[in-house]
């Protein structure tokens, strides 16, 4: 008898706004499609012409019925994916040191590796989400690939925030671990390192660059917000309306959440991440559902879902330093962001940096993102057809982001 | 067809692009709808500018 797997525990967080952003938005189109073809109806410039093919007016009985299926597809998908049977298979590599809960882990060691003693890349992921989107699978693993061209990835595992770390504000990060995991591969190596920092790992790396350069050979940031004032669509309306209201309020409700919690809970992330576009999940588990379940793409999907799923919770004085001082005051761009003893200025980065920037990225948007290498002299920026999560791991990563990313470094080898 | 597409006027006076929209079954017409209706809705979420003053005005009451 075959073994059945195990449902997933847990959800696509969080589930409640999913359905309920579903149902209301559809409960809109449903009532305003009788007028969907008027000449009144607001359709973006773009969508007008596909429109005016909905003249005369739909029967509402037809789009009930398309909401219906809709939705049931939407929570067939969501089962599809809580009963998949494929896990991530891959093991992290070996840790080379320790400090805290945080790890450095060695991809000169992995099978894939061509030369373990090759040109060493300290790679800082985001704090607010797992490490292993740099390594999800191994067709997809960009730090895999890159150790199969002569480069050595060094990996910060930031890890949750432990008894350790429940105090630690950014400078902590910055401090404790940050600036020992880069001293270490240093003296490991005996030569200056890259960093490459992806998501909120990039502007950390930025930051580094620009007050500690002590060891730093070349800058690399993925997908790294900077100017946090050119935030749009809801993400914008969001920070307007804080801003409008003083940001003390969520300075409170954090240090609330920190002292009630121990920690911010990883659900408000993934909350104001689902804000952002509130039709995606519906979107996107309808489209699971029609895949082949046993194809790769499947196979893909359940592995950045498992991911999106398996965030991590963060310390409450580092969550305050990046909802209110990044987001809300814009103190990166501004030149007000204290790290590492002192504001950080990016004009003072020298090093030879490249950026990408998605064009189609929601979390860090182009404006959100080439602010940084803009303000960096000689700063290259790259914009790669493609989403945040899709710079590192979508189907077209490798020739948009890979492949340019690894010559950089290799063409910088000093 | 439709129960709002009853006795319009417009349909009298356009009968061309009528005809021709007749000519897709609400069901398939009800899909491209919601299609664009989710299209509408990801441009806005993540696009438009929602700061701006009268946006600020209604939240600020």
């Amino acid at each position: 008898m075959s073994e059945i797997p195990t449902l997933r525990q847990g959800e696509p967080s969080p589930v409640v706004f999913h359905l309920g952003a579903a149902l209301v938005s559809y409960s809109q189109a449903l009532l305003a499609s009788p007028r969907a073809s008027s000449a009144n109806f607001p359709w973006r410039p773009e969508l007008r012409g596909a429109a005016a093919g909905l003249s005369p007016a739909i029967d509402r009985i037809e789009v009930g019925l398309e909401v219906a299926r809709r939705l049931h597809t939407m929570v067939e998908g969501m089962e599809m994916w809580q009963r998949h049977p494929y896990r991530r298979q891959l093991q992290d590599p070996e840790c080379i040191w320790r400090a805290g809960s945080a790890r450095l882990l060695d991809y000169g060691e992995i099978p894939e590796s061509t030369d373990p003693n090759g040109l060493p890349v300290l790679v800082v992921p985001s704090l607010i989400n797992k490490h292993y989107i740099l390594d999800l699978v191994p067709e997809r693993s960009m730090l895999r690939w890159l150790a199969g061209q002569g480069v050595r990835p060094l990996l910060l595992d930031w890890a949750g925030p432990t008894q350790d770390e429940a105090d630690f504000s950014m400078e902590d990060y910055g401090r404790k671990r940050l600036i020992p995991a880069l001293q270490h591969v240093c003296s490991m190596t005996g030569r200056d390192v890259s960093v490459l920092g992806y998501c909120m790992g990039g502007t950390l790396a930025a930051g580094l660059a620009a007050n500690r350069p002590e060891g730093v050979a070349n800058l690399v940031t993925i997908g790294a917000p900077w100017n946090f004032n050119s935030t749009v669509g809801i993400a914008g309306a969001l920070r307007a309306m804080i801003r409008a209201n003083g940001p003390e309020h969520v300075v409170r409700l954090l240090r609330g959440m920190g002292e009630a919690f121990g920690f911010i809970p990883v659900i408000l992330f993934q909350t104001l991440f689902s804000m952002v576009n509130p039709m995606q999940a519906s979107i996107k588990f309808r489209r699971f559902a029609s895949l082949d379940p046993n194809g790769m793409e499947a196979k893909l999907f359940v592995g950045l879902e498992d991911w999106l799923s398996d965030g991590v919770c963060m310390a409450a004085p580092a969550a305050e330093d990046l909802l209110v001082d990044w987001q809300i005051r814009n103190a990166p761009a501004l030149g007000k962001w204290e790290f590492l003893g002192s504001r950080v200025d990016a004009r003072n980065i020298r090093i030879p940096t490249i950026s990408f920037c998605g064009r189609r990225d929601t979390i860090a948007p182009p404006p959100l993102a080439e602010a940084l290498p803009q303000a960096i002299p000689g700063g290259a920026v790259m914009l790669p057809d493609t989403g945040h999560v899709g710079m590192v791991v979508g189907g077209d990563a490798r020739n948009a982001v890979w492949k340019p990313l690894a010559e950089f470094l290799l063409t910088h080898n000093s | 067809m439709g129960m709002n597409r009853c006795a319009s006027d417009t349909e009298t006076l356009q009968p061309e692009t009528n005809t021709e929209a007749e000519t897709v079954p609400d069901r398939v017409r009800a899909k491209i709808y919601l299609d664009l209706w989710e299209i509408q809705l990801r441009e806005a979420a993540v696009k438009d500018d929602l700061t701006g003053r009268e946006f600020r005005r209604i939240w600020n009451g």
